[in-house]
């Protein structure tokens, strides 16, 4: 499948480097933008939504974790261990930071 | 270097992902069940005991507010999304919505002695709360689009009716919040409280 690749003469287009690298992940986005919207959400219902394997997304999400993007906090809903997850301060400063990245990125990839 | 079409790509994920995750705005049937059971009985009581329907809407309203919050967060912990402020604007739609029309109806009988008169009072309540179900069908279920006008229509046309017209508008109430839990409106929610 052909990629458009985004080439401009003089450097890189805008927003190009202000790509968090961490949020290059469809996944680690996805689950970013879901939070955002909600107080948090159990492992169950971001592996739906998100339409992932539990290997893949517990690997994508350790990754937020570690990085301070997300907040972990397990308990027992009728007797079932549920892992919740929700956004940091840190990790929607980044979400935010990034998205405008990519419209910006859009934007110059348009003109 | 990056590419536009990775990017449409991982935009394109994330539309589905958040797609997938818009339910409408309908908490658990129980909540419908058991606001179908409160109208049913206090509008039956107003027919049959009118005095002892002014505490039942007052104790079990406050009682049934406290029963939805368990309800509705017992579903969210089941459905595994929490939304702290969709629960906060669900009841102060509710709650204040359903408080400020009796205090506005009450208010009107204060300075209009006559309204007091046989059950106009109640009718004016019920007025006033079909247009909260209204309202609550333009911010969060669909179904109180129609159910509202119908409870308006029913609280003007109840004065007209001899006997037994609360039972009548109660039971078509009831009726009306319970018969769409029977049939879901679309949305992930239900799959997903299956498999948490």
């Amino acid at each position: 499948m052909g990629r458009t690749e985004i080439e401009s003469p003089s450097g890189p287009p805008a927003g190009l480097d202000q790509l968090d690298p961490l949020l290059q992940h469809r996944s680690r986005l996805g689950a970013l933008v879901l939070l955002a919207d909600v107080d948090a959400l159990s492992f169950t219902r971001l592996r739906l939504l998100l339409d992932e394997t539990d290997g893949n997304l517990g690997a994508q999400l350790r990754k937020l974790e570690d990085a301070g993007y997300v907040k972990v906090r397990k308990e027992f809903i009728d007797r079932k261990p549920t892992t919740w997850y929700s956004l940091s301060a840190h990790g929607q400063k980044s979400l935010k930071a990034h998205l405008k990245a990519v419209e910006s990125l859009i934007k110059s990839a348009k003109v | 270097m990056s590419n536009v079409q990775q990017i449409g790509e991982d935009l394109q994920f994330v539309r589905q992902a958040v797609a997938r995750g818009r339910h409408p705005a309908r908490g658990p049937a129980s909540i419908y069940w058991l606001w179908a059971v409160y109208v049913l009985a206090g509008y039956a009581l107003i027919d049959f005991d009118r005095p002892a329907s002014g505490w039942f809407f007052m104790i079990g309203g406050i009682l049934g507010g406290i029963a939805s919050w368990q309800l509705g967060k017992r579903w969210a912990l089941r459905t595994g999304e929490y939304d702290l402020e969709m629960a906060r604007r669900g009841m102060l739609h509710w709650g204040g919505g359903i408080i400020l029309a009796v205090a506005s109806a009450l208010a009107l009988c204060a300075v209009n002695p006559p309204l007091r008169q046989g059950a106009y009072s109640g009718q004016m309540v019920v007025v006033l709360i079909g247009m909260v179900y209204f309202l609550g069908g333009v911010h969060f279920d669909r179904n109180f689009l129609w159910l509202g006008p119908l409870l308006m229509a029913g609280g003007v046309l109840v004065g007209f009716v001899p006997r037994y017209g609360w039972t009548a508008l109660g039971a078509v109430i009831a009726l009306g919040l319970v018969i769409p839990t029977l049939f879901p409106a679309g949305g992930t929610a239900g799959t997903v409280e299956q498999s948490a």
